[in-house]
C-alpha cells in the first residue's frame, strides 16, 4: 500500500513520466471503451461525403470511402493496444523462460539457445514479414508472429546475462547447497530479481511494437481491410495526401501520442526503479 | 609539536536524508604532525570514511560541514576555490585506497598512468618514466623498467597495492591518506605492505593519515592513534598510550575483543554488547553510555569532558582515573 | 569414536578448456589442480579449522564436501558412507545433515525474500514443512538471539552481525550434524566477531554440533578449533591439534602466517618471519614443494621434489624437507 503510494508520489514528481502516464491512460481508455466513443459505425460507407474535411459531424473528416476517420482511429487503438500487449507479453514470457534456461542450465543448452537468439535477431523484420505473408497470407496473427519472433531474443539475451550474474552469487549457491532444484532456484530466487528491469524494457518496447504493427499494416502485410488499424488508415490517406491531408494527420497523431506516452513512462519508470539512480527507499 | 600538516578543528559533518539529519561527525579535533603517522581506528559506522571525504573535500551530495574547519598546510580546505583544491589534491596530498583491484585504470599501462600523474612537472617524458620506474623498484617491484608497459591486470593484488602506493608517493606529497590499504590483502601480504609503508614514510618524511579497523596494523605502523566511535573521536594519544594505557572504556573494550590479544585460548570471547546508537536521534550524555560497563548516572545526562591523561593523550569520559 | 566426516585423499581438478578444444590442441590433460589430495577427519562435537590465504583452495574443499563441485578422486565419508559419486537424489538427504554458512553475510540471503521465507527455505526444499512455520521460524531466530519480529525484514535491512546470525539460523533449521562455516567472521567488526563465535560455541555445547571453520584468520582458529590444517595451493602443509600446530609448528609457512598475526603491541620486537611474494596462481603451480618460491629456508631439493609426509607425534603431520626445530617451551 505504502509502496504504491510512494510510487505514485515519485511518478508525480517526474513531470515527463506523469505526462506519459496521462497519454498512456488516454490510449488504453480509448481502446477499452472504443465502441462507446465512436460517433459513427467505423465501417459504414457514405460515398456522398467522401474525403470530407473535419466538421461537427465528422470530427476528423472522412476517408476515400466516406468512413468516419475519428471512429476508425478510436477502433484502431484497440488493434494497436491489443497487438502491443499480446506481443510484448509473449516476447517477455518466451524470453524469460529461454533466457533463464540459457543462463542457469548446462553449457550446451546455453550455446544452442544463444545461436537461436542471434539467428532470429539477425532477421530483418520487414523481409521476414513479407516471407511469412507469402506463406500464410496477411493477417493479424502473422504480424504477431513476426514481432514476437524478432523481439523475444532481445529479452532472452538480457535475461541470460542477468541470470548468469545472479547464478554466481552466494545466495544461489546457498540454495544449491541446501539441495534446491532448478525450478525453485529460477522461480523463487532468480525471477524476482530480474523481473523489475525487464518490465521497464518491455514498457519501452511497446511503442516500438505499435509502430511495427502500423508499418506492416501500412505495407498491407498486416491487418486485413476493412479492420481499422492505424497503419491501414495511414495507407488509405496516403494517396490523398496533397488534397486531404487530415487523414494522414489524424491517422498519425495517435501513433505519436502512444509512442511518446509509453517512452516517457518507461524512462521515468527506469529512473524510479533503477537502484543506481535511486537515492533511498 | 611542530605546526601540523593537517589540522582538523571542531569538525562536524551532517548528512541530510529523508529520514532526518544524520550527525555523522561531531566535534572532531585531530592533528597530523609533519612526518608522523596518525592512525584512525573504529568499527563500521564510526565515521572514518566521512572524515576522509571531508578532508579531501569529496563529500557525498547530501553531506554538509556543519561546523569547524580543516586546515591543510594552513589553508582552510573548505574555503579553497576548486582550482586551488586541484593543486593540492594529488600534489601535496595523495591517497591510497582500499581496493587495489579498482584503483588503477584497466585500459592504460601502469607506466602511462604513472607518467600522467606527473603532468604538473615540466620535465621530459623520458625523465617522468625514469622517475616512475625508480619508484616502482623502490616499492619492491622487480624488473621495473620493463613492467611499465604492463597493464594493471598483469599484476597480482599485492603488486597493485604497491603500485598505487608508488603512484601516491611519486608526487612527493606532504600528506598521504591511506584508507584501509591492507584490508583486501592476505595476512602475509599485509605484513609486507605495512613494512613497505613504514620504510617509505621514513625515507620520504611525509605524514600519513592511516585508516584501519585492524589493530595490529595500527600498532605497528602509527605514531599517534585516534579512536572513533559513532562519529566522535573518543580517545587519542601516542600509540603506546593507546595500546598500553587505554583510558576510554570503548578503547579498552575494543582492545580486549581482538581475538589475537587473548593469550589463553577460550571458547567464549569478550564482546561489546549492544549496538551503535542512531546518529539521527543522538542519546543525551555520553555516546557510549548504553554499552559502557562503567556507565554512571552522569554519563546518561551530561556529555563527557575531554580529559587529559598524558601529554597528547586525551579521552572523552566521565569515569577516568587520572 | 568413529569420525563424523572423513575426507580421504580428496582431489579436485578444474577443467581449463572444453573437450573439443583440448582435442584440437592435443592437450591430454586440460585440467588444473584445485585441491591436491587432502585428508582429515572431524569427530562429532569437534571443530576443525581450515586456514589459508585466498587462493589456497579452502573454499574448494568446502564446496566439494557439499557436492557442489565434481570430485576427481578420493573419498568423502559421512557417517561412514562415501558421498563421492552419489546421484543428486541420493545426496539430498545428506544435505540435511551438513549445512553451509557463507562468507558474505547479506549476500548469501536471497534479497527479495523476507527473513521469514529465507528461514523456511530449508523446510520447503526438503518437504519437511513443520506444522506451524511461524513458531518454527521464531524458534530459530531465538536460538541465534534475534527477536521474532526480524522475520518481517528484508536482508538489506539487517546489520552485518544480524545477517550473519540469520545465516546461522538457516544452517540450523534442519538440525544438521555438521556445519561448514566459510569465513564466519569476515566483514564483521571485532566486537561482533566474538558474538558470532560465542554463539557457535554455545550451539556446539547445546546440540553437539561439529564445525568445519574455513578462515584466513589464525586468531579465530586458535580459540575455537580443536584441530587445524594450514592450507597452501591445494595442499595441507601442516595439520594437527591446534595447540600443537600453534606452539610446535614444523612448517615455515605456518610460522610465517602466525607471525603475521602477532598481537597488537607497538613495543613488541617483531621477530617477523617475513615471506616475500604472493601465493602463485593455480595455473602456475611451482614444481617441487609449492611453497619454495616464498620459503625463507628454501634449498635445492625443495625446487625438485615435493616432500613426503612426516609426522611428529599424535595426529601432527607436515610436508617439509627441512622442518623447523621444535621451539622449547
Amino acid at each position: 500500500m505504502n509502496w504504491t503510494k510512494q510510487f505514485l508520489f515519485r511518478l508525480y514528481h517526474e513531470p515527463m513520466g506523469f505526462f506519459g502516464m496521462i497519454l498512456v491512460t488516454l490510449v488504453i481508455l480509448s481502446a477499452l471503451f472504443a465502441p462507446f466513443l465512436t460517433t459513427h459505425d467505423h465501417n459504414a460507407l457514405d460515398i456522398a461525403n467522401r474525403l470530407a474535411g473535419p466538421s461537427a459531424e465528422h470530427w476528423m473528416g472522412t476517408d476515400q470511402l466516406g468512413r468516419d476517420v475519428f471512429s476508425r482511429v478510436v477502433m484502431g487503438s484497440r488493434i494497436a493496444v491489443w497487438v502491443a500487449l499480446v506481443t510484448v507479453s509473449m516476447s517477455l514470457g518466451i524470453g524469460l523462460v529461454l533466457g533463464m534456461m540459457a543462463g542457469y542450465g548446462p553449457k550446451w543448452l546455453d550455446a544452442g539457445l544463444l545461436l537461436l537468439f542471434d539467428t532470429l535477431r539477425s532477421f530483418p523484420t520487414i523481409m521476414f514479414a513479407l516471407a511469412l505473408v507469402t506463406v500464410f497470407g496477411p493477417s493479424l496473427q502473422t504480424v504477431i508472429i513476426v514481432i514476437v519472433a524478432t523481439t523475444f531474443p532481445v529479452y532472452g539475451r538480457m535475461v541470460r546475462t542477468q541470470t548468469q550474474a545472479l547464478g554466481n552469487q552466494e545466495f544461489i549457491v546457498a540454495e544449491e547447497a541446501m539441495g534446491a532444484g532448478m525450478g525453485r532456484i529460477l522461480g523463487i530466487h532468480i525471477l524476482p530479481n530480474i523481473i523489475g528491469p525487464l518490465f521497464i524494457v518491455a514498457s519501452m518496447d511497446i511503442p516500438v511494437v505499435v509502430t511495427i504493427e502500423a508499418g506492416l499494416s501500412f505495407l498491407g502485410v498486416g491487418v486485413r481491410p476493412p479492420t481499422p488499424s492505424w497503419g491501414s488508415i495511414l495507407n488509405d490517406g496516403y494517396a490523398y495526401i496533397r488534397n486531404t491531408p487530415w487523414i494522414i494527420i489524424f491517422g498519425g497523431l495517435p501513433l505519436i501520442v502512444t509512442t511518446l506516452g509509453f517512452t516517457f513512462l518507461g524512462e521515468s519508470l527506469r529512473d524510479i526503479f533503477d537502484p543506481k539512480l535511486r537515492r533511498d527507499l | 609539536m611542530a605546526e601540523p600538516v593537517l589540522n582538523i578543528r571542531n569538525l562536524s559533518v551532517n548528512y541530510f536524508t529523508p529520514r532526518g539529519t544524520v550527525q555523522a561527525l561531531r566535534c572532531i579535533n585531530l592533528q597530523v604532525p609533519p612526518a608522523k603517522v596518525v592512525g584512525l581506528v573504529g568499527e563500521s559506522g564510526c565515521g572514518k570514511s566521512t572524515l576522509i571525504s571531508a578532508v579531501i573535500r569529496l563529500m557525498a551530495e547530501n553531506a554538509r560541514v556543519a561546523a569547524g574547519e580543516i586546515r591543510f598546510l594552513g589553508q582552510d580546505m573548505h574555503r579553497l576555490s576548486s582550482r586551488d583544491l586541484q593543486n593540492i589534491r594529488g600534489k601535496d596530498m595523495s591517497m591510497v585506497f582500499q581496493d587495489p583491484m579498482t584503483a588503477l585504470n584497466p585500459v592504460f599501462t601502469v607506466g602511462r598512468q604513472m607518467k600522467d600523474i606527473q603532468y604538473r612537472d615540466a620535465v621530459s617524458r623520458k625523465e617522468k618514466l625514469k622517475r616512475a620506474s625508480d619508484m616502482l623498484s623502490l616499492v619492491g617491484i622487480p624488473d621495473a623498467v620493463s613492467r611499465l608497459d604492463n597493464y594493471p591486470h598483469h599484476f597480482s593484488g599485492g603488486m597493485r597495492q604497491r603500485i598505487t602506493i608508488a603512484m601516491a608517493l611519486l608526487v612527493q606529497p606532504k600528506l598521504l591518506i591511506a584508507d584501509e590499504p591492507t584490508t583486501a590483502l592476505d595476512a602475509t601480504l599485509e605484513v609486507q605492505i605495512i613494512r613497505l609503508l613504514k620504510e617509505l614514510q621514513t625515507g620520504f618524511q611525509c605524514a600519513i593519515l592511516f585508516i584501519s579497523h585492524h589493530l595490529n596494523v595500527i600498532a605497528e605502523l602509527c605514531d599517534f592513534v585516534g579512536v572513533m566511535y559513532a562519529g566522535e573521536l573518543v580517545e587519542k594519544g601516542s600509540v603506546r598510550d593507546i595500546f598500553h594505557r587505554p583510558g576510554h572504556p570503548y578503547t579498552r573494550a575494543l582492545l580486549e575483543c581482538d581475538p589475537s590479544v587473548i593469550a589463553e585460548p577460550t571458547r567464549f570471547l569478550p564482546t561489546i554488547p549492544g549496538e551503535i546508537p542512531s546518529l539521527i536521534d543522538l542519546p543525551a550524555g555520553c555516546i557510549f553510555h548504553d554499552r559502557c560497563p562503567r556507565a554512571a548516572q552522569v554519563c546518561k545526562n551530561t556529555p563527557p569532558p575531554e580529559v587529559s591523561l598524558a601529554e597528547h593523550h586525551t579521552a572523552a569520559c566521565h569515569c577516568l582515573e587520572v | 569414536m568413529a569420525p563424523l566426516l572423513e575426507v580421504d585423499h580428496l582431489r579436485v581438478r578444474f577443467k581449463t578448456k572444453s573437450a573439443v578444444k583440448a582435442l584440437i590442441e592435443k592437450d591430454d590433460d586440460p585440467y588444473i589442480d584445485g585441491v591436491m589430495g587432502v585428508s582429515f577427519a572431524i569427530e562429532p562435537g569437534q571443530t576443525y579449522g581450515l586456514v589459508g590465504e585466498s587462493g589456497s583452495g579452502k573454499t574448494t574443499v568446502a564446496r566439494a564436501i557439499m557436492g557442489l563441485l565434481p570430485v576427481h578422486s578420493g573419498a568423502i565419508r559421512f557417517h561412514g558412507e562415501n558421498l563421492v559419486g552419489l546421484s543428486r537424489d541420493r545426496i539430498k538427504p545428506f544435505r540435511r545433515d551438513i549445512a553451509l554458512m557463507f562468507q558474505d553475510p547479506a549476500g548469501s540471503l536471497s534479497p527479495r525474500l523476507k527473513i521469514r521465507s529465507i528461514l523456511a527455505e530449508p523446510f520447503r526444499i526438503h518437504d519437511m514443512m513443520p506444522e506451524n512455520l511461524s513458531v518454527e521460524v521464531a524458534r530459530l531466530l531465538k536460538m541465534v538471539n534475534l527477536s521474532p519480529s526480524m522475520g518481517d525484514l528484508y536482508p538489506h535491512q539487517l546489520s552485518g552481525g544480524q545477517a550473519r546470525r540469520v545465516g546461522v539460523a538457516r544452517a540450523l533449521a534442519l538440525s544438521p550434524k555438521l556445519i561448514i562455516a566459510d569465513e564466519p567472521t569476515a566483514g564483521l567488526d571485532v566486537s561482533v566477531q566474538g558474538e558470532i563465535l560465542n554463539l557457535m560455541a554455545q550451539l556446539q555445547n547445546d546440540m553437539g554440533l561439529s564445525f568445519l571453520i574455513i578462515t584466513h584468520n589464525l586468531a579465530v582458529v586458535r580459540h575455537v578449533s580443536d584441530h587445524v590444517a594450514i592450507m597452501y595451493l591445494g595442499r595441507f602443509l601442516e595439520q594437527g591439534p591446534t595447540q600443537t600446530v600453534f606452539h610446535r609448528m614444523r612448517h615455515p609457512y605456518t610460522q610465517a602466517l602466525l607471525s603475521a598475526h602477532a598481537s597488537p603491541d607497538p613495543d613488541a620486537v617483531h621477530h617477523r618471519i617475513s615471506i616475500s611474494g604472493e601465493i602463485p596462481g593455480l595455473v602456475s603451480r611451482p614444481r617441487g614443494c609449492e611453497f619454495h618460491t616464498r620459503c625463507p629456508g628454501v634449498q635445492e631439493k625443495c625446487r625438485r621434489q615435493f616432500p613426503d609426509k612426516a609426522g611428529a607425534g599424535k595426529d601432527h603431520r607436515y610436508f617439509c624437507h627441512y622442518p623447523l626445530s621444535v621451539p622449547e617451551n
